[in-house]
């Protein structure tokens, strides 16, 4: 019982070395250990694999062990996340029984992971003589080993449970074992199925690892499967296991059989009544350690604190540390990493605390020691353990305004981490693939859209210049407009054949309008005047009166009828227009 | 007024003309490329990165321009280990789609797998730096429409203020008007200028060798000067016939590679 333990003690010692020094150092990506170098032939002793970091999880490839023969094999894989960083391990178990005496050597043996080997050192293992026959039981932690009863001899399969310790303190871990006898010639069409008990009245951490090996019991030879889980009593006082069932559904060549364990009555012992006043209920058995990322900080820069707790026990479940007010520090809570595994059954781990601590003055502090109080079940008796006092010095720091509170370590809880950084994803295939190859300067028509405007500008100006002008003038337009209307005239007289009697009308109208004077008040002889003030020559004036005579003599003439002459006429009226155009 | 509106409506006619202009070339699309696109996706998707990349290479080869088309093929070339290809490609698809936050986010994760690591260090500053920051959002097509479109409203505007007999505080508004559509004309055709003048005088390329040896001249006989690896940007400043003059960001190193080492983007 106490060398057992002692070697569980040592174990677990190696381990949370390997578990804490692997993040502090270049990790030993695989390691090979033995939990003893020494045993008899009686014994078995479990070699351990560590590969730290794995990706691929295939399963060591085992060099050729010479004088060991293996005889059952686990494995158990952990994640933890310490500030963001993931670490994964996995530990292969081999449970090996020595099967001649002397110096025997398990060989150092490569593994390549990622394309790296990695090997490991060859251990040797003194083996002794034993008394008797070899063991054919595995020794177990709690030092009882499995023998079934007489009365279940020749059956096939059968079940059975125990618990390490039926009368343990409240709080102190127990190993409930299940184990399934399998007649080693039998084989199952499926899987059997396993109902645990609830475990109702206890802490329950089922181990994930199951481990297999070669058992004979009454006489016959049997395949075992054993499931382990950590039990811890939530109170004092007799609770009841349940039985655990396991049912094997029925195949082509056997019949479906139900199997159960028989209950386990545990009686859980109250915690002795002296406690400690800072007891605050850990039982097990911890260390306590602290450290700073750095003992010389400035005032407002922040410090971490780092403490760790770490024994066997249930450390998911520990209590706390009392956080001491520290003056002039600001300290901000943080969440803790837990990390825990189980070995031989056995819970142990580790909770590490960051707190982020804020010196809001400068001098020399010292970091108080922590202590922790907790009751040892196998002493019977509270413990302490307590961390180092830490000093730190703090300079004055830059003259700025305090900083806000830094969010809390565990404030990264729940965060979005990203893990790893890829592309973005493919684009759909859209309705209409693009296919214009030219761009829109290329086209000359885009550069004749620039003129547009340009021109439309241009002739906007152009036509308001004019209308400005003609409004200015309004008698030069009338002017203007004054030989269309007499041409418009005419076409109209010699359509309706009218003749003569157009013809004063017209050239009337005409001259009224070059000469910006009203129709009426054109008289014979003040028309004569006006238009040799604008400078037209005689004969043209005597041509005018010609035409004037023509046409009136012409409504009175015998021949008015005469369609002929009157159109003769109008052309020469027309004529005369045109010449009068020229110098008016 | 009514010639006013005469006017706008000519306007009108003749932006849209040059819309479908392009809208006509768009029409292309029925000729199976719809399908094409979506076996090379489907490739990628099974991690045939290279038929995939062929596939979208063909719709290219093919005459389609599409931004998604050159991202796709980005990607794939990407999952290839093709960095050069990539960065060119996705860039290629930037000028189409320069506002596609998918393509600036791989535009970036390209560029951090490089191995040149180079300084730009021109033309930080500066009116014309920042007008050319700013175009960079649109492709060349949209500040042509943007340029002409406000040039036609600033027209429009000014004949509008001439022809019509608007006085008084309508008046003094489409006076303003007019001032700032006259700024905005005169961005539009900064923004559109400077980016015509980039892509004549400063085309761009991309290494696409994984590695290549720069050189003082065009041939091999002269000095290596250094070396560019996968995926570089640069300037193309010359070509003469195999060889092509590549400046580094800041315009002032220069040297010959390979043709067949870079590729235009």
């Amino acid at each position: 019982m106490k060398t057992t333990s002692k070697r569980i003690a040592s174990l677990i010692a190696l381990l949370l070395a390997l578990v804490t020094t692997g993040l502090a150092q270049e990790p030993n990506v695989v390691t090979a250990q033995v939990d003893r170098n020494s045993i008899t032939t009686n014994e078995s002793l479990i070699l351990s694999i560590t590969v730290v970091d794995t990706s691929n999880s295939a399963a060591p490839q085992l060099p050729p062990l010479n004088g060991f023969q293996i005889i059952g094999s686990s494995s158990s894989s952990q994640i933890s996340i310490i500030n963001g960083d993931i670490n994964s391990q996995t530990v292969y178990s081999y449970r090996l029984r020595p099967t001649k005496t002397g110096e025997l050597t398990i060989p150092a043996f490569g593994m390549t992971i990622n394309g790296q080997t990695y090997s490991t050192d060859p251990i040797a293992i003194q083996v002794s003589p034993g008394n008797g026959a070899p063991a054919q039981q595995p020794s177990d932690n709690s030092g009882q080993t499995a023998q079934p009863s007489a009365e279940l001899k020749g059956q096939d399969y059968f079940v059975e449970a125990e618990v390490s310790n039926p009368t343990p303190y409240v709080g102190e871990q127990i190993t409930y074992t299940f184990r399934f006898y399998q007649g080693a010639s039998d084989f199952f069409a499926e899987q059997p199925h396993l109902s645990p008990p609830d475990f109702s009245g206890f802490w329950a951490e089922k181990q994930s690892d199951q481990s297999q090996y070669r058992a004979q019991a009454a006489g016959q030879s049997y395949n075992v499967t054993e499931l382990k889980t950590a039990l811890f009593p939530s109170s004092a006082g007799p609770i009841t296991i349940e039985a655990a069932k396991l049912t094997i559904p029925g195949g082509f060549f056997n019949r479906g059989v139900a199997l159960q364990t028989k209950p386990i009555e545990v009686n859980a012992q109250p915690l002795p009544p002296n406690a400690p006043p800072n007891f605050t209920g850990a039982v097990g058995q911890y260390s306590i350690s602290a450290e700073v990322d750095a003992t010389e900080g400035k005032v407002n820069e922040p410090v971490t604190w780092r403490v760790t707790l770490s024994g066997r026990g249930n450390i998911n479940a520990a209590p706390d540390p009392e956080w001491p007010e520290i003056s002039g520090w600001r300290d901000f809570d943080s969440q803790a990493t837990i990390n825990t595994q189980v070995q031989d059954g056995v819970m142990e781990g580790s909770k590490v605390y960051e707190r982020l601590l804020l010196p809001t003055r400068s001098g020399q502090f010292t970091i108080p020691a922590l202590e922790y109080t907790y009751f040892d079940p196998e002493t019977g008796a509270y413990q302490n353990a307590a961390t180092a006092p830490i000093p730190v010095s703090i300079a004055q720091g830059d003259a700025e305004a305090p900083l806000p509170p830094p969010s809390p370590a565990g404030a990264e809880a729940g965060q979005v981490e990203n893990i790893a950084t890829d592309i973005r994803h493919l684009k759909p295939v859209p309705d209409h693939l693009n296919a214009q190859t030219r761009p829109l300067t290329a086209s000359p028509l885009y550069w004749m859209a620039w003129g547009a405007p340009l021109v439309a500008l241009g002739a906007g100006i152009f036509w308001q210049r004019r209308q400005t002008y003609r409004a200015q003038n309004a008698h030069l337009a009338r002017s203007s407009k004054a030989r269309k209307k007499a041409r418009q005239a005419l076409a109209q007289a010699k359509k309706q054949l009218e003749g003569y009697s157009a013809i004063a009308q017209i050239l009337n109208n005409y001259l009224a309008d070059k000469l910006n004077q009203p129709v009426a008040g054109l008289t014979h002889q003040s028309r004569a005047d006006l238009l040799a003030e604008k400078g037209v020559p005689a004969d043209l004036i005597a041509a005018l009166d010609n035409a004037y005579l023509n046409a009136e003599m012409g409504r009175y003439a015998p021949d008015a009828g005469d369609p002929l002459r009157g159109q003769n006429l109008l052309t020469e009226i027309d004529k005369l227009i045109e010449n009068l155009e020229k110098v008016l | 007024m009514k010639k006013t509106f005469a006017l706008a409506a000519v306007f009108i006619a003749i932006l849209s003309l040059l819309m479908v202009n392009q809208a006509g070339l768009l029409a292309k699309s029925s000729d199976g490329a719809t399908e094409t696109m979506k076996t090379a996706n489907r490739l990628y998707e099974n991690g045939q990165f290279a038929l995939a990349a062929q596939g979208y290479q063909q719709l290219i080869d093919r005459g389609y321009t599409d931004s998604s088309l050159y991202y796709n093929l980005g990607n794939a070339h990407f999952k290839q280990g093709d960095i050069g290809r990539a960065i060119l490609n996705y860039r290629r698809a930037e000028k189409l789609g320069p506002r596609d936050s998918d393509i600036q986010a791989n535009l970036q994760l390209a560029r951090a797998e490089t191995l040149d690591r180079l300084e730009d260090t021109a033309e930080t500053e500066g009116f014309f730096h920042h007008i050319a920051r700013f175009t960079r959002k649109f492709t060349l097509n949209e500040l042509a429409i943007f340029a002409l479109t406000a040039w036609f409203a600033l027209a429009l505007l000014i004949i509008v203020l001439i022809n019509s007999r608007i006085s008084g505080a309508w008046r003094e508004t489409l006076q303003y008007a007019i001032a700032l559509m006259t700024m905005i004309t005169l961005l539009g055709v900064a923004g559109l200028g400077s980016r015509m003048y980039a892509e004549k005088t400063r085309p761009e390329g991309v290494i696409v060798a994984p590695e290549v040896s720069v050189t003082s001249g065009p041939g091999n006989q002269y000095v290596t000067e250094f070396t560019l690896h996968s995926g570089t940007e640069v300037g193309i400043a010359d070509k003469r016939g195999n060889w092509v003059l590549l400046t580094l960001p800041g315009g002032e190193v220069e040297g010959w590679v390979p043709a067949e080492a870079i590729e235009g983007i």
